[in-house]
This record gives structure tokens, C-alpha cells and sequence, in this order.
């Protein structure tokens, strides 16, 4: 029994300046794409850091899952399920902890589908930033992925898809153990916080992001040491994977696949860190535009402020095309 | 089937203690009813603010967290992963931090060098959250054990409160019932029902996810809490919990008379909302409600960590049981914690 990516989508559109519209919408999509109703999904972990107007509550994910129309009131609208929204915050690594934490969630069959939203935006969403938050890394869009289980709990099969393949037949498919490294030395390299001091009446407008100058050869080392470690333990021959990575840099992705001897999927025409929803979007484009053909596998590994970094195999139950 | 149970359970709460009385002649415009009356809130403590031993929600985290593995068969370097579950993220008097996580900054303060890490925010059922979260982690053999902790300087909305507040149904009055704390919980597997979470479940239903926002003021320097009281705690919301935990029990070939609970932890609002929760569920279940446990008065609404702030206080002069946490937080998220509690010590 393993999880598996039952769909993917993104929404990249640059006029929506929302985190939220952004998560909203690329879940929408992704659950159309799925063919899956709201009311189906148990679980909707949101792994977005950056939000409208530096919101700490509620969870942005209830916000998230009010546009989206899951679960909005149990006892007014009546469904065979009770969700569950919450947040999961840990820079750029968050979608993965959540596929960890979704995966926990399937095994034990607490849950069936388990939705993982993610999307950034500076928190001012168009209005003119506050002076002090000017300079802001990352970019604005939002990205989804429906996760379910490769095989029942007692070996049921699950029905078969549109074009005839029984789903869920295979024991090995769907994502690996998480693998987790941390730099236990020196600075975090990355912080982003509201800034008290400074903000005056203006702090739903502004964010201060600080990157450390070598941050991201840190991050370059640590990232590639993690799929090292990942790819040793699960037994991959990394020619044979794809690497779907962080992209804090245009040019990270393809350093890493350098260093590694792989490819990494790379992302065009993003403007700025796609920070929370990178992998999901660098995996959504690999499947999208079918760069994942003579690949046995592929290899997730994020990286983020902390410094820390996270990778896990994904061995996918079908061929790995568009649903 | 692998149970989970509470091994450890930390608390701390800041010395300095602040009265409603305090808090209401500090405000510029006071209002005509007597909210201590109301609340039933007469305390509440405060983060020390002098800059040699200042409190923010991390050295408040730390302390909850140090205070259960003091008590745990565990060191901090056998805890495989740190889960932070607080809504303030305050590291000194003037950053608010959305990265890096504070599970990885009180991960490396404590010294849990082999833990995974994560924050999980839920408003005040938050650490809930975390605990469900953990449970099922467990369960599924991700992890043997782990920490959920969380850290609360959420008086800084009260002082936006004291500054601002100018109506008698000003939505900024609820931040004039918070107060200042922390709590930790360790979890590991249970092999024996004295010790045993028996099952946690929680719902969002998120029509309602606008009714309490908490975000930085666009009037002074500070962050601030907006509530629309009146229908946040309409009486519908608060059929969610029975109606929810009803069905749950029926699935499960229970229901809440059978389940014999000793005590009843309900998040901790003010002493009205408590009765009123205790009411409904009454109706619902058909059944009398247990005991129903509190520190509401003297330590006002402690958000994320609430209830394990009162499962603390309790154990300290009374002896374990079977508890049902109730939360009910912002989302709004609602649900119910079922735990067996007999050799936790405080």
C-alpha cells in the first residue's frame, strides 16, 4: 500500500495576486481533473508560507477550503465526510512533510483522498507594498495534488480508471520514506518575518525576507548530499530519475541534476521562487510535457531555510502521463 | 493495531499576572458592561517583557518543551520528530516569523538532532492538530514518538485591544480574554489502556472561516484579532461538536453515555461559552455531561494550548481519568480527543 499522485494542478495566472485564490483555484482544478468532488476529500493540508496580508488565523487552508466548498458545515449541508483543513509551515520543504503527513493519514485509513494545496504571494496582493517589504523573492501562484492510495487496506483493488488499467495494482507503487537532512551548524540562511520595528499601521502590506550570500551554494550542497542519500538508501539509479527540485534560483534545478549526473525538470517563465508549490509545479510541467518518458522514477527533494532539505522517490502507479 | 498515548505533558505559564480590572482601566474607551462579569475571566497572565528575560512564543515553546522531557523516558535527541503548533511565531520583541519553522528552531534549541520537524497551525486547535497529526504518524510507523508544543504571546493582541477598541460590540473584544502561556505534549505508542488515546477527530467547517481573523492592525503598530462574536458562538455552531462526535460514537458502536468519560475539557473561552457547550451537548448526546474542567478564570483563553494547559493544572492535585478534549477554534474547527490518562505526571 502506498500514496499516490492521483492528479496535479496549477494556477499561474499573474493577475490573481491572492495566496488563497491561487491555492483555491489550482484545487478546483486539480479535483476537476481528478474527477473527485469536494465533498470527497478528507483532508486538506495547505503548505503555502507567504499569505494575504500576514494572516495567523485562522488557518489559511479554511479559507482555502471555503473556496473550494468542502465540508461547509456538517450539520447545515449534510455529507458522508467530515473535513479537515490545516495548515502545514515549513518553507519550501512543507509540500513533501505533507505528502508525509498525507500518507500517514491513507495508511492508516483515516483518510481516502487527501488534498495538499500550496501558493505564495506577498501578503500587500497588489496593493502598493509597504517600502520596507519592496524586495520579495518569491513568486506568486498557487498548486495542488490529490493524493490517495495505491491498494486498500486489505488488498482491495480500487475500480479502474477511464482508459481501462486497473489502478492500484502495484505493491511498490506511490512515494517513498521521507528523507530529512538538516545543517546543524550556523545561520538559518533564510528568514522571513513581519517586521514589528518597522511596520507601523502598514502590516498587512509588507514581509522582509532576508537570504544569507552564500545561502544558496549552502542550500546547492545540502539539497545534492539529501538525493545522495535518498537515491543510496532506496536503491535508484539516478540516471534513471528524474529529479523534480526547489527552484530558489532559475538555474538550482539544473546544477543539482549537473551535480548528480541527471536530469532535473526545469521550470520557464516563472517569475521570481516558486518557494511552497515548486515541486508539485515542477512535477505538474514533467507530466504535462511528457519529460518523464525513459525514467523509472522520479525523485522529489525540496529545500529551504533552516537549513534543511527533504527528498523522497515516487514510483508512480501507471504510466506517468496526464489523466 | 498500534494505540498512542500521552507519555509527557509540560506546561508553562509567565509570573506576571494581569487582571481584567487592569486591562479594562487601561482602555481608552471602556465599555458600559462589566466584561469581567461576562468572561468570567478575572486573570490572566503576561510574557515578561524586560529585554534580559523577555518571553516570546519561542522561549515560552522552549519551556513547555524542556518541562515535558524533563519528565519523559525520552531525550531530546531520541524524539523523532518536533511538531510547533502555535499561532503567534513571535523571536523577539519585533519579528513575527513565517520561515524558517519554529519546530526547526526549538528542534535545534532543544537538541532533537534526529527529528523530523514541522509547524501545524490551526488556530486554537492547533496543538490538537499537531496531536492528531502525530497520532496518525505513529500509527502509520513514520515516526515512534514525538513533540507537540506550542507557544502562545498572544497578549499582543490585547494590546491592540487595550489601544483600540472604541465600540461596545467592537469585534476586538475578544482579544481582552487571552493570556499568555505554553504546553507540550510527548507521544508514543500505548500498550495499555491506562495510557491511551483512544481517538482523536476533528473537522473544519469552513462557511465560517471568516468570522475570526487574526492579522497585523491597519491602525497602530500591532497585530490584532477580529471576531464577530454573535456569530461565531450562534447556537448552530454549536451543535458541530455533539452532532459530529454523535456520529462518530454511532460509527463506532458507541455512544457518549458508554463511553464513561470522567472529565470533560472544553476550550477555554470564558466561563458562559463553557456552560453554554456543556448545554448542547447535553441535548444532543441524550446524556448528562461529566465533570467539566477549567482554568478559564485565572488564566483567561490560552488559545493553541488550552486544553493542555487545564489537563496540566488538573493533574497537579487530582488524579488521571478518562478525558474528552473538545475543540473549538477558528476554521471554525471543531471535534473530539478521547484519552485514558492514569500515570502522566506534572
Amino acid at each position: 500500500m502506498g500514496t499516490a499522485i492521483r492528479a496535479t494542478a496549477v494556477s499561474t495566472d499573474p493577475a490573481v495576486r491572492s495566496s488563497i485564490a491561487h491555492a483555491a483555484t489550482a484545487a478546483r482544478e486539480c479535483l476537476a481533473r481528478a474527477g473527485v468532488s469536494a465533498d470527497q476529500v478528507d483532508i486538506l493540508i495547505n503548505a503555502g508560507v507567504y499569505r494575504d496580508a500576514n494572516m495567523a488565523e485562522p488557518a489559511m487552508s479554511a479559507l482555502i477550503q471555503k473556496e473550494v466548498g468542502m465540508n461547509l458545515d456538517f450539520v447545515k449541508y449534510p455529507s458522508s465526510k467530515a473535513g479537515l483543513s490545516f495548515d502545514l509551515m515549513n518553507g519550501a520543504c512543507g509540500v513533501l512533510n505533507a505528502v508525509q503527513v498525507a500518507s500517514a493519514f491513507l495508511d492508516t485509513g483515516s483518510a481516502e483522498y487527501v488534498l495538499v494545496v500550496a501558493a505564495d504571494a506577498h501578503p500587500s496582493t497588489g496593493a502598493t507594498p509597504h517600502p520596507a517589504g519592496a524586495e520579495f523573492p518569491y513568486a506568486t501562484l498557487g498548486a495542488a495534488m490529490l493524493l490517495d492510495r495505491t491498494l486498500g487496506p486489505s488488498g482491495r483493488e480500487r475500480g479502474s480508471d477511464p482508459s481501462g488499467r486497473e489502478r492500484g495494482s502495484d505493491p511498490a507503487a506511490g512515494f517513498g520514506r521521507l528523507h530529512t537532512a538538516t545543517a546543524s551548524e550556523g545561520s538559518p540562511g533564510l528568514e522571513g518575518y513581519l517586521d514589528l520595528a518597522v511596520m507601523e499601521q502598514f502590516g498587512r502590506h509588507q514581509i522582509t525576507v532576508e537570504r544569507d550570500s552564500d545561502y544558496v551554494d549552502r542550500l546547492l550542497d545540502l539539497t545534492t548530499a539529501a538525493v545522495r542519500e535518498c537515491a543510496a538508501a532506496e536503491g535508484l539509479e539516478l540516471p534513471r530519475t528524474l529529479l523534480v527540485t526547489s527552484q530558489p534560483t532559475p538555474d538550482f534545478a539544473a546544477e543539482i541534476g549537473r551535480r548528480l549526473g541527471t536530469q532535473a525538470v526545469l521550470l520557464d517563465g516563472i517569475h521570481g521562487d516558486p518557494h511552497s508549490s515548486a515541486t508539485i509545479l515542477a512535477y505538474h510541467h514533467a507530466i504535462e510535457a511528457n519529460l518523464t518518458s525513459g525514467y523509472d522514477q522520479v525523485l522529489f527533494a525540496a529545500a529551504g531555510a533552516g537549513l534543511s532539505a527533504v527528498s523522497t522517490v515516487y514510483r508512480p502507479r501507471e504510466e506517468l502521463t496526464v489523466r | 493495531m498500534i494505540h498512542t498515548r500521552f507519555e509527557s505533558i509540560g506546561a508553562y505559564l509567565p509570573s506576571t499576572v494581569t487582571s481584567t480590572r487592569e486591562l479594562v482601566s487601561q482602555m481608552r474607551n471602556a465599555p458600559p458592561f462589566d466584561l469581567e462579569d461576562l468572561t468570567g475571566i478575572r486573570n490572566r497572565r503576561v510574557h515578561d517583557t524586560r529585554p534580559e528575560s523577555y518571553e516570546d512564543s519561542f522561549v515560552l515553546a522552549l519551556r513547555a518543551a524542556e518541562d515535558a522531557l524533563a519528565r519523559s523516558r525520552y531525550s531530546a535527541d531520541q524524539l523523532d520528530i518536533v511538531i510547533s503548533a502555535s499561532i503567534t511565531r513571535f523571536r523577539g520583541p519585533d519579528r513575527f516569523y513565517f520561515e524558517p519553522s519554529f519546530a526547526l528552531m526549538l528542534k535545534e534549541s532543544l537538541g532533537a538532532r534526529a527529528a523530523i520537524h514541522f509547524d501545524v497551525s490551526n488556530a486554537c486547535a492547533g496543538m490538537l492538530t499537531g496531536v492528531m497529526v502525530l497520532d496518525r504518524m505513529i500509527k502509520a510507523g513514520v515516526v515512534r514518538n514525538g513533540l507537540v508544543v506550542s507557544g502562545e504571546q498572544i497578549t499582543a493582541i490585547t494590546d491592540t485591544a487595550v489601544r483600540e477598541i472604541e465600540e461596545p460590540y467592537d469585534p476586538q473584544f475578544g482579544s481582552m480574554t487571552v493570556g499568555d502561556s505554553a504546553a507540550a505534549v510527548i507521544l508514543d505508542e500505548s500498550t495499555s489502556e491506562a495510557d491511551r488515546i483512544h481517538y482523536v477527530e476533528m473537522m473544519t467547517c469552513a462557511d465560517y472561516a471568516h468570522l475570526c481573523i487574526g492579522m497585523p492592525s491597519d491602525r497602530s503598530t500591532g497585530i490584532a484579532l477580529y471576531t464577530d462574536n454573535h456569530q461565531m458562538h450562534k447556537e448552530d455552531r454549536l451543535m458541530l461538536w455533539p452532532t459530529f462526535q454523535t456520529e462518530l460514537l454511532s460509527k463506532m458502536g458507541s455512544s457518549f453515555p458508554e463511553e464513561q468519560f470522567d472529565y470533560v475539557i472544553h476550550h477555554q473561552v470564558g466561563t458562559r461559552f463553557i456552560k453554554k457547550v456543556s448545554r448542547f451537548g447535553a441535548e444532543i448526546f441524550q446524556a448528562p455531561m461529566p465533570e467539566s474542567l477549567a482554568v478559564v478564570e485565572e488564566y483567561g483563553n490560552t488559545s493553541s494550548t488550552s486544553h493542555f494547559v487545564v489537563l496540566h493544572e488538573h493533574l497537579k492535585t487530582r488524579p488521571g481519568g478518562k478525558f474528552l478534549l473538545v475543540p473549538a477554534a477558528s476554521g471554525v474547527v471543531t471535534g473530539c480527543l478521547s484519552a485514558t490518562v492514569s500515570s502522566l505526571e506534572v
